[in-house]
């Protein structure tokens, strides 16, 4: 008996310590209640990402708004757009649900996504990956830029960009070894986008304004590492390629 | 070396970037205790083994941000997800977080609680419990951290740590622990002063004139007791730069061990039959009354200090790398003596001045050591060469006690007729010197060089020096009688079997000149001089051969043999060619040979090599037939082989078989003959998620001793010179005694745990675990002439049979714990260990009660271990934290 009434006892106190927990829920409360439209998104985990289907045909008759600024073929009509044609489907829909879902904003994205549905940012990812992409530009492979892209700088902790992106930047193409294996097809295919959407990018990722997935948490590392000029070098690169 | 590609590189690279950069990986999980230059071993108890157990809530991300599934060690493993971080606080306005947590509860046992092996190294106890007491705080700016933590079951069963400094700049940690080790449950003491160094006998009972009736009476009344020795550790230490190259290293430890434990206290044979019992030959004889065997309890009270106090070099001094240590041991006994009062008259029917006994238990113990590492790479080959050198002295020198204690044998009294006087035995006086003066030396020399030709090829060479010297000189004389040799079994010898066999020799004296003892220790001593050539060969990409051969020279001093040959032979092939398994597999081939063997080299320590001594005319009994070969001296052949297989299964489980065995083949009939075991472990681990983990395992093992013997012709003791005779065969050791033992051991363990995480804010573990071992001590002979002639009448062939009953030893242990966190900074922690046991030992049996404990004049303390037991036990505990 003396046992169950110390069970009792630390059952009680318990009890109170949870309850004395409420006042500071409380307290929290109004705060909480007054940053609900801030409230952070959940981080996504996109590690498990398959590739997606849609529909590109049934995309092509959604994406008339996006052409005002990625252009009507998907090759953006100002520098500080991305070119969607030929990208990733699977990056293109993990982008919209990620702008739709909070973990990515911009002033126009998130408003533009905010009301498309899962099979809407499906098909329209489809239908900019069917798309042509941007015919590229030179070969070079001696510039600052393709070094770093290529080999990377180990000295100050700089990976080759070619790991993820593919030694071309159009992605890469991997084969099945039974090992875990990074969601390749949730990363972009960086050739020919401009070099001002590039530099932006990258600046995001180092600043941390792009950091609540898994993909962008590899970036912010990475991003963390380049220097101003690093970044310029790379954009430079990555547009002229 | 061959280039990686970019490719390869540069998911290493990304994959140690996001490493870097999770939050987990820091945690506070990962412990470098064992690096035994700062601190103590891994902390940890019953309650929680791994001593981070409110820390453990895997993180559902794992080690990278870039694939969702767990990568695999090289031999195939998985590695197991990591921690969360524990959230963290600003520490005012500086710098700092911190973060704290407290675990405190209640633990209510049940059943059989005070079941031996339920409380064996945890000594449950019904009161309030610690679980943890953690705090932790950082300076992520300076590196500078403080972290401490502690556990509580009781005040036998805790440990606490505090640990600071600035990381790659310094670390002081200091620690306090106990560790219980209950050793008898259900003893039962027939003296009084437990736990002291002074034995007496209960009210009831009187030294000498007891009957064996009075006795068992008087113990069937005794307490219940608990013998325990716990272990309470302390101690500091410190490890820190010494400007930019050399590290320091310092550590202080002190160890406590206190307690009792069960004990001897002979008093001559005892059980010595002369007739079978009231049924004639083949039945159990009449319980003797001579002599006297007595299980009783000692105190342990043992400090053990440690010093360690060190210098290395990271960088290199003229290209060498350096590690220079200099360590102190202190051991101290603080209970030097035992002494007990016996029950029983050593010569049945006769009052006799030897009442008791007297111990003396283990002495003080200093032991110092310096150790001097040093590595230089070599020009050539990718070689190196390193070079080791240490000296160390271990030294005792306690006052010495007297030969008898006068409290047994008091000044004025004689031991029976034999005219020996206690006065010339139970004073120091009676010693060749007044203190030990113990000293064993020993030094180590080892030179390696170690090169890499080849990218595929590894290779080194290693000689090794060992020497230890035992300069220990004492010599068994006692200088009032002119006496060598000592009185055995604190004398009873003596007054049972009369001067002939009292233990003593001296020249010109009738009763003594032609007595054989040992008088002076023997200094056992040897060199030890190795060489080993071994490398590595990568075949191909999967496949990789190594081959080792050692050459081991050992010249003993003082022992059987001179010399001694050990040959080492080992091949190892690791092999990932198996499909997806990992392959280790190595086996060893050992080859022992050696000087002639002399069975007995110690004659210049016994008493035929002393002037005066007279030999008999039936010559010296043979000190062991000459065809015993010791094992350590034995010629040897034996085979090792031992095969890991790891086979991934998926990207979420492991299944690990192990298989291995050892045979070894001494080259004796008489001695060892032969040592096996055979075993095979397998386990699967599983973990589907960071939420879920799974292990099963299954562990057999077998093992097998067998040893020969002849039992010596006992008619001829000092009644025929054919008692000299050594050989096996002749008329001392006739084949017809030869007679040899098996023991035999059947292991298994079986068991799974599980752990799973439903909710954030649920967590339950659940494991299972059951052990099994069944020992056989079998035996077979040659004739019943074998068997000691003083057992002989009361045992037949049929009641010999071949092999004592089986000891079995079964233990099953059900843990449980639920983890509920009731808000983000209160949970709730509910703990249960259910435990069944079933246990069977021969030499425990017919010890129903207290009462049972007395047979003939043998008289025991320990009921032994439950043979059926079910226990519980039970904890609530809070969880608070930042």
């Amino acid at each position: 008996m003396p046992t169950l009434r110390v069970l009792g006892l630390i059952a009680l106190a318990t009890t109170c310590i949870a309850w004395t927990e409420a006042p500071h829920a409380a307290e929290d409360g109004p705060a909480a209640a007054t940053s609900t439209t801030t409230k952070p998104a959940p981080f996504f985990d996109e590690r498990r990402q398959t590739p997606i289907e849609g529909d590109a045909h049934s995309g092509e008759g959604k994406a008339t708004v996006c052409a005002a600024c990625h252009g009507p073929k998907g090759v953006a009509v100002a520098p500080n757009f991305p070119n969607l044609a030929g990208q990733s489907a699977t990056y293109l829909y993990l982008q919209l649900k990620q702008f739709k879902d909070g973990q990515r904003v911009d002033p126009i994205m998130s408003g533009q996504a905010a009301n498309l549905g899962d099979t809407d940012m499906r098909d329209l990812a489809s239908y900019f990956a069917s798309l042509p992409p941007k015919p590229s530009g030179s070969n070079e492979s001696q510039s600052t830029g393709a070094h770093l892209y290529l080999q990377g700088d180990p000295a100050r902790g700089i990976p080759p960009c070619l790991a993820c992106h593919g030694s071309d930047a159009t992605g890469v193409r991997f084969e099945a070894s039974g090992k875990p294996q990074p969601p390749w097809v949730s990363f972009p295919r960086l050739r020919g986008q401009s070099a001002i959407y590039v530099t932006k990018a990258l600046g995001d990722f180092r600043s941390g304004v792009r950091s609540d997935s898994s993909n962008a948490r590899i970036m912010q590392a990475i991003g963390g590492s380049l220097s101003d000029d690093d970044i310029q070098h790379l954009s430079t690169y990555l547009s002229s390629h | 070396m061959p280039k990686q590609h970019p490719l390869a590189t540069g998911l290493v690279w990304c994959a140690t970037a996001t490493a870097f950069a999770l939050p987990g990986v820091t945690s506070a999980q990962f412990d470098t205790s064992g690096t035994q230059r700062v601190g103590n071993t891994q902390f940890g108890n019953s309650l929680d083994p791994t001593g981070w157990e409110p820390f453990l809530m895997p993180d559902p991300m794992g080690m990278s941000y870039l694939h969702p599934d767990q990568l695999r060690t090289p031999t195939g493993s998985l590695y197991p997800y990591p921690s969360l971080a524990p959230a963290e606080a600003p520490m005012g306005q500086g710098d700092w977080t911190y973060h704290w947590l407290l675990q405190f509860g209640y633990l209510h046992t049940s059943g059989d609680r005070n079941a031996e092996f339920f409380q064996q190294y945890s000594a449950w106890k019904n009161a309030g419990a610690l679980g943890m007491l953690a705090f932790s705080a950082l300076n992520r700016k300076t590196g500078q951290y403080v972290e401490f933590r502690g556990s509580r079951i009781n005040d036998d069963n805790q440990y606490y740590r505090l640990r600071m400094g600035t990381y790659g700049s310094y670390r002081v940690e200091a620690f306090f622990r106990d560790i219980p080790h209950v050793l008898s449950t259900d003893a039962y003491p027939l003296w009084n002063g437990v736990g002291t160094t002074n034995l007496t006998l209960p009210p009831g009972v009187s030294p000498g004139v007891s009957s064996q009736a009075q006795v068992a009476a008087v113990a069937a009344d005794r307490p219940r007791q608990t013998l325990q020795v716990t272990r309470e550790s302390g101690g500091m230490s410190w490890e820190g730069m010494l400007g930019r190259d050399w590290i320091g290293y310092a550590g202080v430890t002190n160890e406590n061990r206190h307690g009792e434990r069960d004990w001897g206290g002979s008093m001559f044979f005892s059980y010595y039959y002369t007739t079978p019992g009231p049924g004639g030959p083949g039945t159990p004889g009449i319980q003797g009354t001579g002599g006297g065997q007595n299980e009783t309890v000692r105190p342990v009270d043992f400090t053990t200090t440690d010093i360690n106090i060190g210098l290395r070099n990271k960088a290199g001094a003229a290209g060498w790398l350096f590690n220079f240590t200099m360590s102190a041991s202190f051991f101290r006994d603080h209970k030097d003596s035992l002494s007990f009062v016996a029950p029983f008259a050593p010569l049945a029917g006769s009052p006799s001045v030897i009442t008791g006994g007297t111990f003396s238990l283990e002495p003080d113990n200093n032991y110092y050591n310096v150790r001097l590492e040093g590595s230089h790479p070599l020009s050539f080959w990718h070689g190196e060469f390193s070079a080791t050198a240490s000296y160390g002295s271990m030294r005792q020198n306690d006052a010495l006690q007297a030969p008898l204690d006068p409290a047994f044998c008091p000044t004025g009294q004689f031991i029976g007729t034999t005219g020996i006087a206690c006065a010339n035995w139970n004073t120091t006086s009676a010693l060749s010197q007044q203190n030990g003066d113990a000293r064993i030396d020993t030094g180590l020399v080892n030179l390696r060089a170690s090169f890499r030709p080849t990218a595929n090829l590894s290779t080194y060479i290693n000689f090794r020096w060992y020497g230890e010297n035992n300069m220990t000189r004492y010599t068994m004389y006692n200088p009032l009688t002119g006496q060598y040799g000592f009185l055995h079994e604190n004398g009873s010898q003596a007054l049972i079997v009369g001067n002939l066999q009292a233990g003593l020799f001296q020249a010109g004296n009738p009763l003594y000149q032609s007595y054989f003892t040992q008088f002076a220790n023997i200094p056992f001593s040897y060199n030890d001089r190795q060489g080993e050539l071994g490398g590595a060969y990568q075949v191909n990409s999967h496949n990789s051969l190594g081959l080792t051969y050692t050459i081991d020279r050992q010249t003993p001093q003082q022992r059987e043999r001179t010399y001694i040959n050990d040959q080492h032979l080992k091949l190892t092939w690791d092999s990932h060619s198996l499909g997806e398994s990992t392959l280790r597999f190595s086996y060893e081939y050992q080859k022992r040979t050696g000087s002639p063997y002399n069975y007995f080299p110690y004659l210049p320590w016994y008493s035929p090599s002393l002037p005066g001594y007279v030999q008999d005319e039936l010559g010296i009994a043979a000190y062991t037939v000459s065809q015993m070969y010791k094992y350590d001296m034995s010629n040897l052949k034996a085979s090792k082989l031992k095969a890991i297989i790891t086979t991934p299964l998926g990207n979420t489980a492991t299944l690990t078989t192990t298989f291995y065995g050892n045979r070894n083949h001494y080259g004796a009939d008489i001695g060892r003959q032969s040592a096996s075991t055979t075993g095979a472990d397998v386990s699967f681990d599983w973990t589907p998620s960071a939420s879920t983990t799974f292990n099963g395992y299954l562990s057999m093992e077998s093992s097998r001793i067998k040893q020969g013997n002849v039992a010596d012709n006992e008619s001829l003791i000092y009644q025929s010179p054919e008692q000299a005779n050594p050989q096996f065969g002749g008329p001392m050791y006739p084949y017809a005694n030869f007679w040899t033992a098996t023991d035999t051991e059947t292991d298994a363990n079986v068991g799974a745990a599980m752990t799973h995480v439903f909710t954030p804010r649920v967590k339950l573990d659940v494991s299972y675990n059951y052990t099994y071992s069944r020992g056989v001590n079998g035996y077979d002979y040659a004739s019943l002439g074998a068997i000691t002639p003083a057992y002989l009448s009361i045992l037949t062939a049929a009641s010999i049979g071949n092999s004592f009953p089986a000891n079995i030893y079964r233990l099953q242990t059900l843990t449980a714990n639920l983890n509920l966190a009731l808000t983000p900074r209160v949970g709730l922690r509910l703990y249960g260990q259910y435990g069944l046991g079933r246990f069977a030992d021969w030499h425990y049996t017919g010890f129903d009660g207290p009462g049972d404990l007395v047979i003939g004049n043998r008289v025991y303390t320990d009921l032994g271990p439950q043979t059926r037991w079910h226990a519980a036990v039970l904890g609530a505990f809070v969880t608070l934290k930042l």
